[in-house]
C-alpha cells in the first residue's frame, strides 16, 4: 500500500498536514522509502484488452449469452439456476412442424399439473399463424423479438403474458428472429381449419 | 413488422464477434448513463456490457491491483466481476448507489477474498515443506506481508487508503463519497499509515 515514488499522493499530503512537524517528517520519510511490490508482468492496457476479449467471447455464446436471464428463467421454470445454466449449455433444438421454428421441451419443477414448458427459437421474419390460447401462457423473450397483430413489439427482456382466450398472431424480427422461454397451461388452438387438421395429423404421427 | 432497437442483439450463433461489438459500440452512445447501460444489460444487450467495461475496467482494475498487485489473480477478479455484473444486471438498483460504486465495492471484496485464500495457500505450502526454500519466497513473503498489514487496519481505514492511492481522490472528495467529515478521512488515513508503518517496521528485513 506504500507509494513507490517520492511524490506523495495528494490525500496523504492533506492528511499529514495536521501532524506535528516531527511526526510529519517521520511518516513522510517512511512513506517515501517504498516497499517491495510484485513486478508488472503485462502492461495494464494489454491485460484489459485480453480480459475484454474473453468476456465478450464468453457472453456471445450459450449459456452465458443468456446469463442476464438465468434468474428469471429459474423463476419461470421453477428450477434452480444451476439447472438453468445446464439446460442452456447445449440446447437440443428439434424442428417444429412450422418452417423456421425449433423447440425443445423442458422438464420443469412447476408445481401445477398439465403445464407445458420449453424453449423456442424462430428464424427471422417467421409468421406465427393466428391462434387461440385455451389457458394462460407466459413468454420470456431471451433474444430478438416479435410484433403481434396489434402492432405491439415484444423484445428481449420482456415477459409477454397471454391470458386464456387470447387470439393473436405474430411476426418475428426480420434481422434477429426470436428466442424465448415459454410456459403454458395448455396447447394453443390454431384458428385456421387447415392448421388444426395438420396439428391433429402431426400429433397422431408422433404417437405412432 | 417492427424494427428492433439497438438493445436487441442477435439470436445465438453470433460467436465471439469481437470486432463486430467494437464497431457497434458507437450505437450504445457515450451519453448513455451507466444506469441505462446496466438496464440494457439486463435485457441481454452485449453492446452495453462492452461500453460499461470500456468506461470502468481500468479504474476498477487499479483498485484490484492495489490489493493483489499486477497479478493473474487481479485479472481473474476483473473478469469474474464483469461476468457477475452481466449476470446480475437485473438486480441492480440505482437508488442504492452509482454503478461504478457497485462495481468497485464488489471488486475490493473479491480481491480481499483472493488475498485471504492466497495466504491460506501459502501457509499450507509452508506447513507441508518447511525445510525447502521456496523458489519465489521473496514474492510470497511480500504478499503475506501485504495481507498481514492490510489485516491490521480496519475496513474503514483500508477504504480511504484504496480511494486515495488507487483512485486518486483527495480527502475532500473521499469525504463526499463516503458521507463523512474531512477530518474523519484525515484521521483514518493517519491511523492506517501509522499501523502500516508499525507493521513493516516490526518485520525482519
Amino acid at each position: 500500500m506504500k507509494p513507490t515514488t517520492e511524490q506523495l499522493p495528494e490525500f496523504l499530503e492533506e492528511a499529514l498536514t495536521d501532524l506535528s512537524s516531527s511526526e510529519r517528517q517521520a511518516l513522510t520519510a517512511w512513506l517515501q522509502q517504498g516497499t517491495p511490490q510484485a513486478e508488472a508482468e503485462t502492461p495494464l492496457t494489454r491485460q484489459l484488452e485480453a480480459i475484454r476479449e474473453t468476456l465478450l467471447s464468453q457472453t456471445s455464446v450459450e449459456p452465458y449469452r443468456y446469463a442476464p436471464f438465468f434468474s428469471r428463467i429459474s423463476q419461470l421454470f421453477e428450477m434452480p439456476e444451476e439447472q438453468v445454466v445446464s439446460l442452456l449449455t447445449e440446447i437440443a433444438w428439434q424442428k417444429a412442424p412450422l418452417k423456421g421454428v425449433e423447440f425443445v421441451d423442458v422438464d420443469t419443477h412447476l408445481s401445477r399439473d398439465g403445464v407445458h414448458a420449453g424453449l423456442a427459437r424462430f428464424q427471422p421474419s417467421v409468421h406465427y399463424p393466428r391462434h387461440r390460447h385455451v389457458e394462460r401462457e407466459e413468454n420470456l423473450i431471451l433474444a430478438g423479438g416479435y410484433t403481434d397483430d396489434a402492432g405491439k413489439l415484444w423484445q428481449a427482456g420482456d415477459l409477454h403474458v397471454m391470458d386464456a382466450g387470447t387470439v393473436h398472431e405474430y411476426w418475428t424480427d426480420a434481422e434477429h428472429g426470436c428466442v424465448l422461454a415459454t410456459v403454458s397451461d395448455s396447447r394453443i388452438v390454431w384458428t385456421s381449419p387447415w392448421l388444426r387438421f395438420l396439428s391433429v395429423f402431426v400429433r397422431a404421427l408422433k404417437r405412432a | 413488422m417492427g424494427t428492433l432497437t439497438a438493445r436487441q442483439t442477435a439470436v445465438p450463433q453470433l460467436g465471439g464477434q469481437l470486432g463486430g461489438v467494437g464497431a457497434q459500440e458507437e450505437t450504445a452512445g457515450n451519453a448513455t448513463t451507466d444506469a441505462e447501460l446496466v438496464r440494457r444489460m439486463a435485457t441481454g444487450d452485449q453492446l452495453a456490457l462492452a461500453v460499461l467495461y470500456e468506461r470502468h475496467a481500468s479504474a476498477v482494475m487499479k483498485s484490484v491491483i492495489a490489493i493483489l498487485g499486477p497479478t493473474a489473480q487481479a485479472q481473474d477478479v476483473l473478469q469474474d466481476l464483469f461476468m457477475e455484473a452481466w449476470r446480475a444486471a437485473g438486480q441492480y438498483d440505482s437508488k442504492r448507489g452509482a454503478v461504478v460504486a457497485w462495481l468497485k465495492v464488489r471488486a475490493r471484496s473479491r480481491a480481499l477474498d483472493k488475498l485471504r485464500a492466497a495466504r491460506r495457500h501459502v501457509q499450507l505450502e509452508l506447513k507441508d515443506d518447511e525445510s525447502a526454500p521456496a523458489p519465489s519466497s521473496e514474492r510470497r513473503a511480500a504478499s503475506m506481508n501485504l495481507f498481514e498489514a492490510l489485516e491490521g487496519v480496519s475496513e474503514q481505514e483500508r477504504e480511504v487508503l484504496i480511494l486515495g492511492y488507487c483512485e486518486g481522490l483527495t480527502c475532500g472528495e473521499m469525504a463526499e463519497e463516503l458521507g463523512i467529515p474531512v477530518g474523519t478521512v484525515k484521521s483514518r488515513t493517519r491511523t492506517a499509515i501509522a499501523k502500516l508503518r508499525a507493521f513493516w517496521e516490526g518485520q525482519p528485513q
